[in-house]
């Protein structure tokens, strides 16, 4: 056994040893709390491998050579600084969960996902390719998608996961777009061997593309909407996945593509405007509610805004504002979630407006939430507060505007979270709060507040093998300019919105379209499939035999050449057999029971299985006679309570029928002779049968084929086989639940 | 079910037989006509034998899991065989084989969907048989 990932084998092991405690946890839900802190203690750990890692590490195997195409994986500047925020956070959240979860239901399959999402989010910003980057990111969206869907016995919750899945999903797909054009132009998948392809005239679609699926991914306008839906899910998945990790992947994958494709004149107006308008909608998101999580779920969509436009400055100085300030947002944001899943263990509200009275009991939680809401403010001795200024430096004056109208949005939200719940009587009725899940939160706002007293430590480390040298060092005193001004007004301003106005829990109009979307889809769908299914079974049979023909028909017409086999006469036995299945064929036609019918259609099956024996292929006929029985008694299970067969059509429509049959029969035959012509395919079974042997050690040509030259080929297969075991488990269990019901 | 005393007989005979012979059909297949493919199929013949003869709570006991795990597992096993290759620095899916034993990473994929075919047939099967065993009562 050989190795080619070396360097990057402790992470490998632990990645497995994280998602084998996640199985375990999944399994095992009673001894979730132990693997939540095992969990957390893994990723702690998987921290300190990542931080010590030297840069420029390099992994990979192949996957598809003939395509280039191989898993690969690196530690550069870029991913060391995300998978710090992957595991470092990860640490956070699985200690906090281990507690936070210990009366939940589901608590085993909710660390499990979130240890399988650990992995898959490491995997996107490890990535050293484009298509290892792709698998990863979509292995993202499904945990999600179960995250988000945890609770599926909820409408809301389907819907909610049902929504983040079809969106970023959606985006993806434009994103993959946006890749294969970019491995056209440049040759390579590899991340650091893809040269700068600013000015080829195809980058403003892949700027476009991979925009779209950054951008649905990061909730940007005009998909911000998913993200304050996501909030069904349990609160340590909204603090890890939605706030601190999945939702900046499509920052990630702004920045792993910025020195790409960021001179290109599409890059700074697309991700500028778009950024803008999002950081606009995200805090009028957040100041509009009054659902906790919905609150923060909106100032993420409006620091997401912030870091995008940034991105789309291309600009050094830029670039560095938007990771100090991801950091200082991940710190924040997660003792944020995590403090507002406390208030909820607490006191069970999870609206702001209803909360009270909390300061007294809990001081140290206050003073978490105070650091934290720093941060959201975005003033103070905190890490986010750096990043801000950087940012507002580094912004043009455009820019400014929005982040101007945005900022007192958000102040208010902080001023709102940071008094009101905590001022007042005590209440009644309120639980201790268990020191694992106080901990965490505190944890978090004391590095925000260590980060903000020593960001040059941060931006040496971090930042700067990212953006190369250069950058004037950050430092917390503010300097007295137009970006302090802006703050300082923003300060008041949001203190004086956080006074006077309600919130409204308005329904946004991003949510509103996406509604309408699902509900026309609902509706055409359902039209074609009055047209073309809702009938007799006939008919329905009638439908699929036309499309058949017509496809068939439109091969033919396009490529006329048909290469004609060396047909040569039957032997005496084969027309015997022949006889039998045309027998049987008629026979079944013009059965008059439904069980002569099967029986008749048996008959052509064994024929059939009789053809292969003497052409052969023992396999095929083997195969063919067991399929044959099955399927009959599954046809005798099937028919044993119908009606009895009762010949309603019209001689005409029997006509029909028959006519349509026969053609498509007809073109079948041709399509088949049209193959077994072809000389390359005559080739083909040559090479499997001289290699068989050599190549797959097996005497079997076909089982060979199918185990292993074409062994993905039967992956497909049985995959298909397996959903429509699921197909025929919902359809028909579906109306077994029902009448349990009943 | 049907209250056939032959059928029944039969039926408890034929179960070890065919199950046993399936298996055989799916070890021999490497060299031989046979396979998982229609190893499964025969298993599943048997096993849908017993539940027209008897019942299907019966022949659910016969099943050494639930249909819809045998599918999971039987795919399962055959995507972790193909990843058995990266250990020896080869893509996904191919062979790799143990010269001594004559064993190979194929043989696992064909158990893989021998399982697969197994509990697909069963999971139809059942269901079918479920419903219209309540159907009729």
């Amino acid at each position: 056994m050989n190795f080619d990932l070396t360097s990057l084998q402790p992470l490998l092991v632990l990645s497995c040893l994280a998602l084998i405690l996640g199985g375990a946890a999944a399994v095992r839900p009673r001894v979730a709390e132990g693997i939540s802190w095992g969990l957390a203690a893994v990723s702690a750990l998987m921290a300190v491998v990542i931080g010590l890692t030297p840069l420029g590490t390099r992994a990979s195997v192949p996957w598809i050579p003939d395509w280039s195409v191989e898993w690969s994986l690196h530690i550069t500047g870029l991913s060391r600084l995300f998978g710090l925020v992957v595991c470092g956070m990860g640490t956070f959240v699985f200690a906090y969960a281990s507690r936070y979860l210990r009366d939940y239901e589901r608590r085993g399959e909710c660390i499990g996902l979130l240890a399988a999402f650990m992995v898959s989010m490491l995997g996107v910003v490890l990535a050293a390719d484009l298509v290892t980057l792709f698998v990863a990111w979509e292995l993202t969206s499904v945990t999600s998608f179960l995250l988000i869907g945890i609770e599926r016995e909820r409408e809301s919750a389907r819907r909610a996961a049902v929504q983040a899945f079809v969106v970023t999903g959606a985006g993806a797909l434009a994103m993959l777009a946006g890749f294969v054009m970019i491995y056209q132009v440049a040759g390579t998948w590899r991340l650091d061997q893809i040269p700068d392809l600013s000015s080829h005239p195809s980058t403003p679609w892949i700027v476009g593309l991979v925009a779209l699926g950054a951008m649905a991914k990061s909730a940007q306008v005009p998909f911000q909407f998913w993200l304050p839906s996501a909030m069904e899910a349990p609160t340590p998945v909204s603090a890890y996945l939605h706030s601190a990790t999945m939702v900046k992947a499509g920052v990630f994958l702004l920045l792993t593509l910025g020195p790409i494709l960021g001179k290109s004149l599409a890059w700074t107006p697309i991700l500028a405007t778009v950024g803008c308008l999002t950081a606009l909608a995200g805090a009028h998101l957040a100041w509009q509610a009054d659902d906790l999580k919905r609150i923060l779920a909106g100032t993420t969509v409006s620091s997401l805004g912030l870091m995008v436009a940034l991105v789309g400055l291309s600009k050094q100085l830029a670039t560095g504002a938007v990771l100090v300030f991801l950091l200082g947002h991940c710190l924040y944001k997660g003792a944020l979630f995590m403090v507002a899943g406390n208030f909820t263990f607490i006191s069970g509200e999870k609206k702001a407006s209803r909360l009270s009275g909390l300061g007294r009991a809990y001081p140290l939680l206050w003073a978490s939430a105070l650091v934290a809401e720093l941060g959201l403010a975005g003033f103070g001795p905190v890490l986010a507060f750096v990043g801000k200024e950087v940012a507002f430096k580094a912004a043009p004056l455009s820019m400014l505007i929005a982040l101007a109208v945005a900022s007192p949005m958000l102040v208010a939200c902080a001023w709102r979270l940071a008094f009101a719940p905590f001022l007042g009587p005590t209440p009644t009725g309120a639980r201790p709060l268990p020191l694992a899940m106080l901990l965490p939160p505190v944890l978090l706002g004391a590095m925000s507040l260590a980060g903000g007293f020593a960001p040059t430590a941060i931006q040496s480390w971090l930042i700067d093998p990212v953006v190369g040298p250069g950058l004037k060092r950050f430092s917390v005193i503010p300097e007295l300019d137009a970006a302090l001004l802006a703050t300082l007004l923003a300060l008041g301003v949001g203190i004086w919105l956080a006074l006077k106005t309600r919130p409204t829990n308005a329904v946004t109009l991003a949510e509103r379209a996406y509604g309408s979307v699902v509900a026309w889809l609902r509706q055409t769908g359902e039209s074609v499939r009055a047209t073309t299914q809702d009938k007799p079974v006939r008919k329905r049979v009638l439908t699929v035999i036309l499309v058949a023909t017509t496809v068939l028909a439109i091969g033919f017409l396009a490529d006329p050449s048909m290469v004609w086999p060396d047909l040569q006469l039957p032997t005496v036995p084969v027309l015997l057999v022949a006889t039998l299945i045309f027998g049987g064929a008629v026979a079944t036609v013009f059965a008059p029971t439904r069980i002569s019918g099967i029986v008749s259609l048996g008959v052509t099956g064994l024929g059939l299985a009789l053809l292969f024996l003497l052409m052969g292929a023992p396999d095929l006929a083997m195969t063919q006679l067991t399929v044959e029985i099955v399927t009959v008694v599954i046809f005798v299970l099937v028919f044993h309570h119908l009606p009895r067969i009762g010949y309603h059509a019209t001689r005409s429509i029997r006509m029909r029928d028959a006519v349509a049959a026969l053609v498509l029969a007809g073109f079948l035959t041709l399509a088949l002779l049209s193959v077994t012509g072809r000389p390359d395919l005559a080739r083909s079974a040559e090479f499997y049968a001289a290699n068989s042997m050599p190549l797959a050690l097996g005497k079997n040509v076909v089982n060979t084929i199918i185990v292993d030259f074409r062994a993905m080929d039967t992956l497909g297969e049985i995959t298909v086989l397996a959903a429509a075991a699921l197909g025929v488990t919902s359809l028909f269990g579906k109306s077994l639940a029902h009448k349990e019901e009943a | 079910m049907i209250p056939s005393l032959v059928l029944r007989t039969w039926a408890k005979l034929l179960v070890p037989l065919t199950f046993l012979f399936s298996l055989w059909i799916l070890y021999r297949g490497h060299n031989s006509p046979g396979g998982g493919f229609a190893g499964g199929i025969l298993a599943a013949t048997g096993v849908a034998l017993y539940g027209l003869a008897y019942s299907v709570a019966e022949a659910r006991k016969l099943l050494p899991a639930q249909p819809l795990a045998l599918i999971g597992a039987g795919l399962g096993f055959s995507v972790l065989s193909g990843f058995v290759a990266y250990f020896y620095n080869r893509t996904f899916l191919t062979g790799i084989w143990n010269a001594d034993l004559k064993i190979g990473t194929p043989l696992l994929f064909d158990i893989g969907v021998y399982l697969l075919v197994f509990g697909v047939l069963m999971q139809f099967a059942l269901t079918f048989e479920r419903r219209i065993g309540e159907e009729g009562e």
